[in-house]
């Protein structure tokens, strides 16, 4: 019987986003610094927070990059062309940065069947905090942040901008100085499946039979669900047929790996990313998936 | 709680709203495995010359085919008076039997199709051999080209020797500390089969519309 799977869902987040929508209609409280605006790039970024580092708690950023008109950049994924966006935080003493968290892409197919996962317009990415203890109420915080990328439109061009923030501690008695504006609503948008009742995948999932996995590929079966669009991670085994395989109208997703440029293509195969899926009702949940081929299954008669 | 629950679901909701369709547009093209035979073609260089592939694989040449664009940054990487990738392969490569093609599939209402500009960028980069105009995309599609920098390397018998990324730094920064390239033409030299024969190229796209 094939086994488990694992969905990753950032298990803090959902404590975060409940406490920051909780206190969503509370009173602003501004202690951010905002840094120059950057006039030369074709991305603008700015950061917000969705509340003041409380010592012993957690927070979320909020990174908004302000995409030129007509430009795109890459996810953070498998791309045929470019590279992803990568985000370097400055160290900061009592805090600990996790991992960011991309809104999902869109696809692009460009003529000679060029798949690329690309961002537009406006986008924001959410990164948890951890405040460690030891922090003293009224400390000055200061984040600076890179933003790496590469910015197409006719040419394409690498860029690097930074921005930073400037938020003062405080303690849990003045916690209510959450920011109004910090972008709950996307917050939300990213990650519906928090929120709603039945949005992981049951447990009749069927990650395809143990000839599938030895034919390197994997089948992911979701209930009620008619459509599904997959986003590879960099770490997902390569997909053959991503173009076909990748968005499709069906009660299954089927995606099967090319393991040519593997130096040990014996090593199990791993289904790594997003994944959009439209229910029967219409309406659309998103997952992290994390699927590891099972090794026994290479043992298996 | 259910308050949340509706704002949850009004995301939901909205959802379809906000997504960009995608695009189910495919196309048939070349998927070539090593080994395998490689379509020939004949192509004019930016001086106007032609150059068919089987004239230098029946001379006995090893071909490199290198997918081109002068305002590509991850080419450019490989062309800096600090770097040199490409040019300095060549260089060790003088004596042998190795014809080095570059070809531009851009759709020729690219400025980086543009011949003016290719013929500059060659003289600024230090280019001596062939670029290769193919403004229809027919030659980059039929070998399944999506990216420049794309190398191939031919055999004399005109079956693909290589196929993949210059080497293993998939940015525009700087160049990897692995070339593929180089490593596979050592060998393929020394009568030796190719470590690694298939790696997964990087670059950008080509504009084929």
């Amino acid at each position: 019987m094939q086994a488990p799977t694992h969905m990753m869902h950032t298990p803090k987040l959902p404590i975060l986003l409940l406490a920051a929508l909780l206190t969503l209609a509370l009173t602003t409280q501004s202690h951010a610094i905002a840094p120059p605006p950057q006039t030369d790039t074709h991305i603008k970024a700015a950061l917000q927070a969705s509340q003041s580092p409380v010592p012993g708690t957690q927070f979320i950023l909020a990174l908004t990059l302000d995409i030129d008109e007509h430009w795109h950049t890459y996810w953070p994924g498998i791309n045929d062309t470019g590279y992803g966006i990568s985000l370097t935080f400055a160290s900061v003493a009592g805090l600990t940065f996790g991992q960011p968290l991309f809104p999902t892409p869109t696809r692009h197919i460009a003529p000679g069947n060029i798949l690329d996962h690309i961002y537009e317009n406006q986008i924001t990415i959410f990164v948890p905090v951890e405040v460690d203890e030891s922090i003293a109420p009224s400390d000055s915080l200061t984040i600076d942040t890179a933003i790496d990328y590469l910015i197409c439109k006719e040419v394409c061009i690498p860029e690097s901008i930074t921005t930073s923030i400037t938020l003062v501690v405080t303690d849990m008695d003045s916690k209510r100085s959450i920011r109004s504006s910090f972008p709950h609503s996307e917050l939300i948008l990213l990650f519906p499946p928090l929120l709603l009742e039945n949005a992981v995948p049951d447990d009749s999932f069927l990650p395809g039979t143990p000839d599938k996995w030895f034919e390197n590929e994997i089948q992911v079966t979701i209930r009620d669900a008619v459509r599904y669009t997959f986003f590879p991670y960099t770490n997902c085994t390569n997909p053959a047929d991503l173009i076909t395989q990748g968005d499709t109208e069906s009660k299954s997703l089927t995606i099967t790996f090319d393991r040519k440029y593997e130096d040990d293509p014996t090593t199990p195969a791993k289904l790594s990313g997003r994944l959009l899926v439209t229910m029967n009702n219409g309406w659309q949940k998103q997952f992290d998936v994390n699927y590891t081929q099972q090794t026994q299954l290479e043992t298996s008669p | 709680m259910n308050a949340l629950k509706k704002l949850a679901l009004t995301a939901v909701i909205a959802i379809p709203a906000i997504m960009i369709a995608a695009s189910n547009t495919t196309e048939t093209t070349a998927a070539l495995t090593i080994g395998s035979a490689v379509p020939d073609f004949t192509l004019t260089d930016i001086n106007g010359d032609a150059h068919t592939l089987s004239d230098y694989t029946e001379a006995g040449n090893i071909v490199v085919l290198e997918w081109f664009s002068p305002d590509c940054p991850f080419v450019r990487k490989h062309y800096r008076n600090d770097t040199g990738t490409m040019t300095n392969i060549q260089a060790d490569n003088k004596d042998e039997k190795i014809v080095w093609l570059r070809i531009n599939s851009g759709h020729t209402s690219h400025a980086s199709a543009d011949i003016d500009h290719n013929t500059s960028t060659a003289k600024e980069w230090n280019i001596t051999t062939p670029i290769l105009m193919d403004g229809s995309g027919k030659i980059g599609k039929a070998y399944g080209a999506k990216r420049t920098p794309d190398m191939y390397i031919i055999n004399p018998d005109q079956t693909l020797a290589y196929h993949g990324a210059i080497d293993n730094r998939p940015d525009a920064a700087a160049p990897g500390d692995s070339n593929y390239v180089a490593t596979a033409l050592t060998q393929l030299l020394a009568g030796q089969s190719i470590t690694k024969a298939e790696t997964k190229p990087y670059g950008c796209s080509i504009k084929y519309d």
